[in-house]
This record gives structure tokens, sequence and C-alpha cells, in this order.
């Protein structure tokens, strides 16, 4: 019994994890450019999709380009579309990227077909790991070291370099920081391009635990907005640790209680919601309230 | 028009007319009956969601939440409650509006975004439990063979559910037009002002949320029975989004855009998924381009069509006027033993390591004209704000009358009988002037919270606010929206806004500023008239009228009190004479007084004929200004007059309306802040907009460029920022963040420094280090210093320009303005 319990948590913490990487890629656009960005999930979606053509099409090592791809598909709505609404009222926002949601799925359904497709692991990750009682795939182990690295060095980024303190800045009051000579609609591309980059990178590891089809969107989508809103808008530690949360929590209702397993986060959302309104961690930003 | 003429262009008459042709209309074009009805319960469902949306404001997510719910419901009910189909659909709707209050009750309490995401995770649970509580609801499946006894008839369904919906819609159309409604629109526009008026916004939003759960309740019940069965699949994430497109593509501000919408959603996705099943591909275009080219939907290109600018979410009223002046009808003020009816003791605030209120006591007596006064920063409007209750206090206490009201919320303390007019003009944008007096008219009245009686039915409200529009002088702008007035005007309304709620005690916050002179005279006497039948407590910055208008006055320096008395004795009071001018023990006679430069220098920046504002309220007007290289040049005026104004249009942040900002030779005037930085304008704005979330060391490195100061260099000129390099932004104090505004501002090559206040609200131990440090940026860059403290400016300053309501009264020498002590009265209000 332990070993079962153990062994889903650490398939928790590897599920956290990749929601803690959509989820910071939704935290970044919002806090920059604050736009909910109901469209994260479709990036999502995308980066798998894109993995699986460039593996069918060019081999293995090609995945890599896949998250890339995203991104460039990212910038160019950044400048075609949400160029359009900076400023205007946020549910025209809202709903815009809502729109792009949907529409981007029906793309993925033209272009790729409704049917799910397979998409293994590659073969000097597959098997199993036991340490003492935990039993866990090596692709998941592989998952893990990943997106931890991943977000180390997007922490590393944000903390130290100075492209990492215009975002930071930009997110309190970028009108200040446009008036220190930094091109915004420059920095804002980047930042959308990066958000959406970072929901590809989890679309491409995600592939072969989930199925890839249309509708796994919607299996990312939500689960950010829950871990942005119970871990704090804005906050790098705050989506960490709800991520994680949320992973666990779910892993294990997966396990003893399957029919609740996904309605488990939104409990969670509300009672975390209740009592500490700005999330865990989140910090006051008036200009969300 | 007469009364049958308006009856006959009725929107709901409209609708009903529509619903009736629909389902003759429809087959024609391939589609059937049921798609008639289909369109009337989602233009149902588009209304309820526009109750919240384009009538309150709030962005719910929710709306699929309670119309999934109610068609399960009504099935559920059909299936194992004999009754028949009526009584199901009142179940349905009942348990939709149920619902809608405790769901109202736990998210209400959250605004903004976290409010929108609170109802989408909702939907989400409840989507899950519907989708796997299989026993109860079907699961996957659903519900299947609700039955419809009686009703079989798809034409027949179609008329009963037609019938519904259009009674449905007028309570709908009454409910809107019913001061409750009327209360909505307000909130929508400004939230804190309707508090601010002694309304329940939380009731009002949660009495909104119910019904809009109510109607949408209604709506989802009637599809149970149309398609005779109940699915999860409307509680998707995917189709919370439905009646939000819907709204969107009819337009939320219409009564009938959810119609329209509905129409265009259900015709279209009929039509288009016939061809192909990607129709969501033409769809999804479609929704996009409405939303970046019409956001205010097919209504909105009607109405430009047509010319009829205006939204039609209620009736166009034309305006009745009644003649009369106003009597003001009192509440006794409740008086405390010591004759004070608003008395503060102990009073204290800090945001984080900055403090506005020090032990702040201040007592304000019966009928008295009361003033307070001091610098910029000193913490004026913060105790106003504590003392309406929209900030709470740190600690100390707050009574009015014999009560304490420490801990009373807002609205409680307005109806108490005090009111606030704001020192930024806080109106509702898009109510017309008329309807902006009467909702604060109605605030006192029992009929309030009434849902059913025409608004503007009452005679008595009304009369009140045509009184009230007269006696501040706006009545012939009764028509026009509170965005579309001039400056001077929102100020007038202001002020008709705040007397409206019959109270005992008047906070006016800066009710002069940005006045026209005839305007100032005008209410500046209807202040002291006021006075003696109310309790006044009055901030003014023009310290002349203030001397002569009040009967005490209380002086605030950096959030504590240092003076309290009669005109006469603060006038000749040392410390406020100090607080006010800048440097203490200096000799006002023998100032040193910097010389005006030869004037044939190269000029750096010029403005021409600069005419700049927002929207309808035009600030600047026509200026003309001039910097040469090297100079110092200052920019007084009062507050209101549009220096700040003229700074940001400088930086690019706001583009004027005509006129021409020109730099070094290069036209600037619609060049963005950043490449304007980059030709060498640096800025240290109001309110020193440091960034809190990152350290000293980091705002600096932010900033800096080659060209412009090293690190070393900003530590030099301020040791104290080297000390604290490593602390956060939000954790320094008001001096420091000044300091480190300005040495940010250096980091980059600079030719030309736009200064914006930079002694304001410092301790005058600090003003002297950082005017040292100004003083030596002077060989570094040129400087428009933009203060209030003449006495800083004639050190500095070698040409001085003065602003009085949007243009330059003034141009000339620090050393002429100061010997002429009548033009110092005259533009400053104060001589030096």
């Amino acid at each position: 019994m332990t070993s079962l319990i153990l062994s889903q948590i650490v398939n928790g913490l590897v599920l956290g994890f990749l929601y803690v990487l959509i989820a910071i890629g939704l935290s970044i656009i919002f806090g920059m450019l604050g736009i909910v960005n109901f469209a994260h999930g479709a990036f999502f979606a995308l980066g798998a999709y894109f993995a699986l053509t460039l593996r069918n099409e060019l081999g293995d090592v090609w995945i890599f380009l896949a998250p890339l791809c995203v991104a460039v598909v990212g910038m160019g709505i950044e400048v075609t579309l949400m160029r359009r609404i900076y400023g205007k009222e946020p549910l025209l926002g809202l709903l815009i990227t809502f729109g792009l949601a949907l529409l981007i799925e029906e793309i993925i359904r033209t272009v790729w077909g409704t049917v799910g497709h397979p998409f293994n692991a590659p073969t000097a990750l597959s098997g199993f790991i036991e340490y003492g009682p935990i039993l866990v795939t090596r692709y998941r182990v592989a998952v893990l070291v990943i997106t931890v690295v991943i977000l180390f060095g997007l922490w590393l980024f944000l903390r130290r370099t100075p492209y990492g303190r215009i975002i930071r800045a930009g997110s309190r009051d970028a009108e200040m920081v446009s008036m220190l000579g930094i091109n915004l609609k420059r920095v804002f591309t980047l930042v959308f391009g990066l958000g959406t980059a970072l929901a590809g990178v989890a679309g491409v590891l995600a592939a072969p635990l989930w199925s890839v089809v249309p509708s796994m969107s919607a299996g990312a989508i939500m689960p950010a907005f829950v871990v942005v809103t119970i871990g704090g808008l804005g906050s790098f530690a705050g989506a960490v640790v709800s991520g994680l949360l949320v992973g666990v929590s779910v892993a294990l209702t997966i396990q003893f209680w399957p029919a609740a397993a996904t309605a488990v986060m939104y409990v969670l959302m509300v009672l975390v919601l209740l009592v500490r309104p700005r999330g865990l961690l989140g910090e006051r930003w008036e200009r969300f309230e | 028009m007469s009364d049958f003429g308006r009856g006959f262009r009725h929107p709901v008459l409209w609708a009903a007319v529509v619903f009736a042709i629909l389902p003759f209309v429809l087959p024609r074009f391939g589609s059937t009956v049921s798609l008639a009805t289909e369109i009337a319960i989602y233009t149902l469902y588009g209304l309820g969601f526009n109750l919240l949306l384009g009538y309150s404001g709030l962005v719910s997510f929710g709306a699929s939440a309670f119309f999934g719910m109610a068609s399960y419901a009504a099935g559920l009910a059909m299936i194992h409650m004999p009754g028949g189909v009526l009584l199901a659909i009142v179940f349905g709707t009942a348990f939709a509006a149920l619902l809608g209050l405790v769901l109202g009750l736990l998210i209400l309490r959250r605004r903004g975004i976290y409010f929108s995401l609170l109802t989408l995770a909702f939907t989400q649970l409840f989507y899950e439990i519907a989708f796997k509580w299989t026993d109860l609801t079907g699961g996957e499946n659903g519900l299947q063979g609700v039955l419809r006894p009686g009703l079989a008839d798809a034409m027949a369904y179609h008329f009963f559910a037609a019938t519904l919906i259009v009674a449905a819609m007028y309570i709908y159309w009454r409910i809107v037009h019913a001061p409750f409604g009327r209360v909505l629109q307000a909130i929508r526009d400004n939230e804190q002002r309707v508090q601010c008026l002694g309304y329940d916004t939380q009731g009002y939003k949660l009495g909104a949320f119910v019904l809009s759960a109510a109607f949408i309740g209604l709506a989802g019940s009637l599809l149970t029975f149309l398609i005779q069965g109940v699915y999860a699949d409307n509680l998707s994430w995917q189709h919370a989004g439905d009646p939000v497109m819907m709204t969107i593509l009819g337009g939320i501000h219409h009564f009938l855009g959810p119609l329209w919408g509905s129409m265009i959603y259900i015709a279209l996705r009929d039509q288009l998924s016939s061809y192909t099943e990607h129709w969501w591909l033409a769809f999804g275009t479609i929704l996009i381009a409405f939303i970046l080219l019409s956001p205010e939907g097919m209504c909105g290109i009607w109405s430009r069509l047509t010319r009829a600018p205006r939204w039609t979410l209620t009736r166009n009223e034309p305006l009745k006027k009644v003649s009369g002046v106003l009597q003001p009808q009192l509440r006794a003020a409740a008086r405390s033993d010591d004759g004070s009816v608003l008395s503060v003791r102990g009073l204290r605030k800090s945001f984080g390591s900055l403090v506005v209120a020090d032990d702040v006591r201040l007592e304000l007596r019966r009928g008295e004209l009361h003033s307070l006064i001091g610098p910029n920063g000193a913490g004026k409007t913060t105790l106003f704000n504590m003392l309406t209750g929209l900030i709470p206090c740190d600690g100390g206490e707050i009574r009015f009358g014999e009560r304490d009201i420490t801990r009373l919320p807002v609205h409680r303390r307005i109806t108490a009988g005090l009111a606030r007019s704001f020192q930024i003009v806080s109106i509702f944008r898009d109510l017309t002037v008329f309807e902006t007096v009467r909702i604060a008219a109605q605030a006192q009245s029992s009929h309030r919270r009434n849902l059913w009686r025409d608004a503007y039915g009452f005679a008595d409200i009304n009369a009140k606010s045509w009184m009230l529009l007269d006696t501040v002088g706006i009545a012939d702008r009764a028509a026009e929206t509170g965005g579309s007035l001039a400056h001077g005007e929102q100020r007038l309304l202001e002020i008709a806004v705040a007397l409206a709620t019959d109270p005992s005690v008047l906070l006016l916050d800066e009710p002069l500023a940005g006045l026209a002179d005839a305007d100032r005279e005008r209410v500046a006497r209807l202040i002291r008239s006021l006075a003696g039948q109310h309790s006044i407590l009055l901030i003014e910055h023009d310290v002349d009228r203030v001397l002569t208008l009040s009967d005490r006055i209380t002086v605030l320096h950096q959030g504590r009190v240092i003076a309290t008395g009669a005109p006469q004795e603060i006038a000749g009071n040392p410390e406020v004479v100090a607080a006010y001018l800048g440097c203490p023990g200096k000799a006002p006679t023998t100032p040193a007084i910097a010389a005006a430069l030869r004037t044939d220098r190269a000029p750096l920046l010029t403005l021409q004929h600069v005419t700049a504002g927002y929207g309808a309220s035009l600030i600047l007007h026509g200026v003309d200004l001039r910097i040469d290289d090297g100079e110092v040049v200052a920019l007084l005026g009062r507050n209101g007059v549009g220096k700040t104004t003229m700074l940001r249009t400088i930086m690019g942040v706001l583009k004027p309306v005509s006129g021409r900002v020109v730099f070094r030779g290069t036209d600037i005037t619609r060049a963005s802040p950043d490449r304007i930085n980059r030709l060498g304008i640096s800025i240290v704005p109001e309110g020193r907009r440091i960034f809190p979330n990152l350290s000293v060391q980091e705002n600096l490195q932010l900033a800096q460029r080659p060209g412009g100061w090293s690190l070393d260099e900003a530590y030099d000129l301020f040791p104290i920022l080297l000390a604290r390099a490593a602390a956060r932004g939000e954790s320094l104090s008001g001096g420091e963040r000044q300091m480190l505004a300005i040495a940010r501002a250096m980091m980059a090559p600079t030719s030309l420094i736009l200064l914006d206040e930079p002694f304001e609200g410092l301790a005058p131990t600090v003003v002297a280090e950082v005017l040292a440090a100004v003083m030596r940026l002077k060989d570094r860059t040129s400087i428009l210093l933009v203060e209030q403290k003449v006495d800083i400016v004639m050190q500095m300053a070698n040409r001085s320009y003065v602003m009085v309501n949007g243009s330059i009264a003034f141009e000339g020498t620090p050393a002429a303005l100061h010997h002429d002590e009548e033009l110092q009265q005259k533009l400053l209000g104060v001589a030096v």
C-alpha cells in the first residue's frame, strides 16, 4: 500500500511539474501583457502535434524544434492580433484568446484529423526504475529532470539577466519601463513567444503520457488556471508550490477515487480562493482586482 | 411621441414579433421550427447573461453552469416527480436561482479577474459532477426521454416557450428600468462611487447574480423540453463562452443585442455545419474579426449607420425639466458632548515603509467650514479615504457625533450623513449627467431597491435632481454622458452628487481644482453658503482663498498635524510657512536667485501651441514653451492646472491633439516614450514609480545604458543607495525612493531631465539632501522642474513659467516673479 502511495506521489510530482511549466508561461504572459491567455492550452497541443510531425518527417532528434515552432506561431499571433487589444477592456483580451483557443483546436482537427495519434517515448527511456518502494517509469523520471532543469533555468533568467529584469519590472509598471528607453512592443512579442514556447515544451513532454488528441488542450488550460490562481498571479514560487500540490492531489485521487480526479483541483481552487483571495503567495495587484 | 407610438417601438414587442415569424420563415431555408425555438431560448440565455455583463460589468463564466444545472433540474423533476411541464420548468428556474444565491454569496466577495476565474472553476466543477455522477445524471449519455405531454407538436411547443420567454423579457425590461436596475449600471461604471453614495453594492451585485441565474435557469429548463433530454455538453468549458460570444456578436450594450447575437450564432452554425464539419474555422474567424473591428457588435454597426450613437440598454429618456432652488432637507447632525460632529483621534496608517498618517487628531464642529491644508503628499486625501472607510486605518478612532464609525462599512457611513467629493473626478462615464445626479438623489429613498416601478416615475427624486443641477449650474448639459463633459463641468457634477444624499457632513477634496477663475468664485461662494447648514471639511490648495473662507484650519505635513486654529494663527505660524515653502529658517527677503542665462543659446526643447488632454477633457490649451541648452527651467502652478500632463505629453505617453513638440530639431510629437528617452529625455515622474519588486541595484541596472551614469557614479551622488543596494523597492522610505528615481533617470544618457515635484512630501532634512543632488545635476544636463515650492525654484531656475488652467500665464525670470507679489497671489494663490 505504501509503495503504491509513494509511487503515485512521484507520478503526482511529475504531473505537477508539467502543470508548473504550463502555468508559468501563462503567468508570465498574464503579468507582463495583462492578458488571460485562454489559448494557452491550444499552444500546448500544438507543441505535441508539431513534435509528432517533426518526428514522423525528420526523425527523433528534431522534436526539439517543436517548441520553437510554437513560439513562432505565438509571436505571429501577438503581432497580428494581441497588439490591437492592449490597453483596451480586459474582456476583449479574454474573448479573443477564447475564440483563438477554439479556432486553433479546430485547425488541429482539420490538419491532423480528429483521431488520436500514438506517441511513444524514445526507446532509450522506456522501462521502469525501482527506488526502494517506489516504482516509476524511466520516461517519467526523465520528464521530472527536464522540467526541473528548465524551471531552474527560467528562474535564473528572470533573476539574473537584464531581460529577466525587464520582464519583472514590466509586470508591475510597463509604462515606466518604456519611459526608461525600452521598446515595449518587442518585449511583449518576445514574452508572448516565451510563454507559448513553455507551453509547447510541456506539450512535447506530455505527448507520450497523455494521448495526442485535439482535445488535449482542455487538459492543459484548466489545470493551468487552477495552478495560477491557487499559487497567486505573478508569483513564480507560488506557481511551483501550487503546481506540485495540484499534481500530487490529482495523482492520489486517480488512484483512490478515479471519478473525482479532475474535480478535485477545482475544489482546491475554490477553497484556496475563498480563504486567501490572492492565492497562497500572490501579491496585491490593483489592476487585477 | 405619444404613448402608443412609444409602445409600438418597444423592444419586447419586436422580439415577440420576431419569435412569431421565425418558425414560419426558417423552414423555407431548410431549417426547422425547433431551431426557431432554440433561437428564442438562447435569446433569453443571452439576456440573463447580459444582466451581469452589459448592465453590471461583471464578467462571469458561470452562465453555462446555471443553464446546465437548470436543464438537469427540470429534466429530473419531469422524470421523478409528477406535475407536468410547467411545474418542472418552475422547479428548474427556482433551482437555478437558489444555486445563484449560494454561489453568489461565495464568489462575489472577490472582484475582477479572480471573480471571473472562480465562476469558470465552478462551471468546470459542475461539469465534472454532471459527467461523472452517472446514477443521477446519466453521465456521458445524459438524460433521455423527457416527455412533453400536451406540447408534443413542435409548433405548439414553440409558441408555449416563446410566450414564457416574452413574458420573462418584459419582467427583465421592468427590472432594468427600475431603481434597482439603474444602480447596476452605475456600479458597472464606478462601484466605489456608488458605495460612497450609501448603496450596499454587494447586495445589488448579489441580486443581479441571482436574477441572472433565474433568467438563465428558465432558458435551460425550456431547452430540456425542446430537445426532450439533457446532456452534459453545455456545461463544458468550451460552451461557457457561448452566451459571451452571442452577446458580443449582437452587442453587449444594447437591450436586444442577445436576440440578434443568438440568431446569427444559431443560424450560422446551422447553415455552415451542413457544408463542412469544420464550420468553426469560419465562425471563429468571424468572431475574432468582430471583436477587433466592432466590439459593440451588430447593434454597434447599426447605430453607427443610423447615427444613433447611444447605447440602448435602457430607453433613451426625453428629459422634462422642473425648475426651483434647492432647499436642502437635512438630517439633524448628531452632536457629541464637545460639539463636534466628526472627530478623529490617534489615527495611524502606513503603506509598508511609507507613513501616511501619524497620530492624527482632528475635530469638525457643527456648522463650521474647516479647511485641511498641507503640501502635496501630506496625506490629506488618504485621511479622507479613511474617514469614508475606503481604506482601513492601522489604529485610532473616528467618531461621527457620538457614534464610533471606525469599523463601519462605507455605505453605512454615508447613510449616517457623511458625503464626499473626490479629488480626481469620480463620476459615471457612460451615464447621463441627469442620471448621475438622480442615482445619487435616489440613494436615501425607500424605493432604491425597487425592482418593478420605473425609476423615472418618482417625481420627488426627479425634482430634486433638477434642483441640484440648477444649483451647480449644469442643467443645460443634463443629457450628455459624464465622459463627454469638460473638466470644469465634471467638477460641478461632483459637487452636485455630493450634495444629493442630504449629508450633514461634507468632505470636499479639492473641489476647485482645474476650474476657471469665474467658476472658482462661484463654487467658493456656494461652499460658503452651504456651511452653517452643513459642516464642511475642505481640502484646498488655494491657500489665500482658504484663509478667507474658513472658520478654522488644520495643517497636515507628512502625515502629522502641525497646527490647528483660526486662519490668522495659521498664517503666521512659522512651522506652517516652512512646510509649504521648503527651506526652514530662510529669510524670505533675500533669497539667492539664479541669474538668467544669455539668450542666444540653442533651443533644446520647444513646445509649439500644444493642446492635449484625456478624451473630451482637454487639459492643455495651446501651450508654448522653450528650454535652451544648459538651462534650468521651472514650471509653477497650482494643483490641477496641467503640469504633470505637460510632462507626460513631452515624454510621449500622452499624444497631443494639436501642436508640435520638437527636441534638438527632431519632431517628437508622435514618438513613443522609449524613442524619446533614447533621444535624451529622462523623467522622474509623479509618484516616483520605482519598481517595488526589484532591488535598488536592479532598478538602476534596468535603466543603465552606455553614456549614462555607472553604478559607482550613482552611489557616489547618493550614498544612501549604496547602503540599501539590496533592499527591495517597496521597503524604501519616501526620500530614498526619490533619490533612487533621480539616479535611475540619469543612468541613461540624458540631455534633459523632467522632474515632477521632486521634493513633494519629504522631510526638510531630506529636502536639503535631494536639493543638493539636483543642484549637482545642473552641470550635466538641462532641467525642467515642476514645483510648487517657489523658494526652491528661485534658487535653481534660470527662467520660470507659471501655468494657469492649462495655458502659460507668465514667463520670465524668477526675480521678476519674486518682485511682483500681486502676480504671485493671482497665479499661485500664495505669496512668498
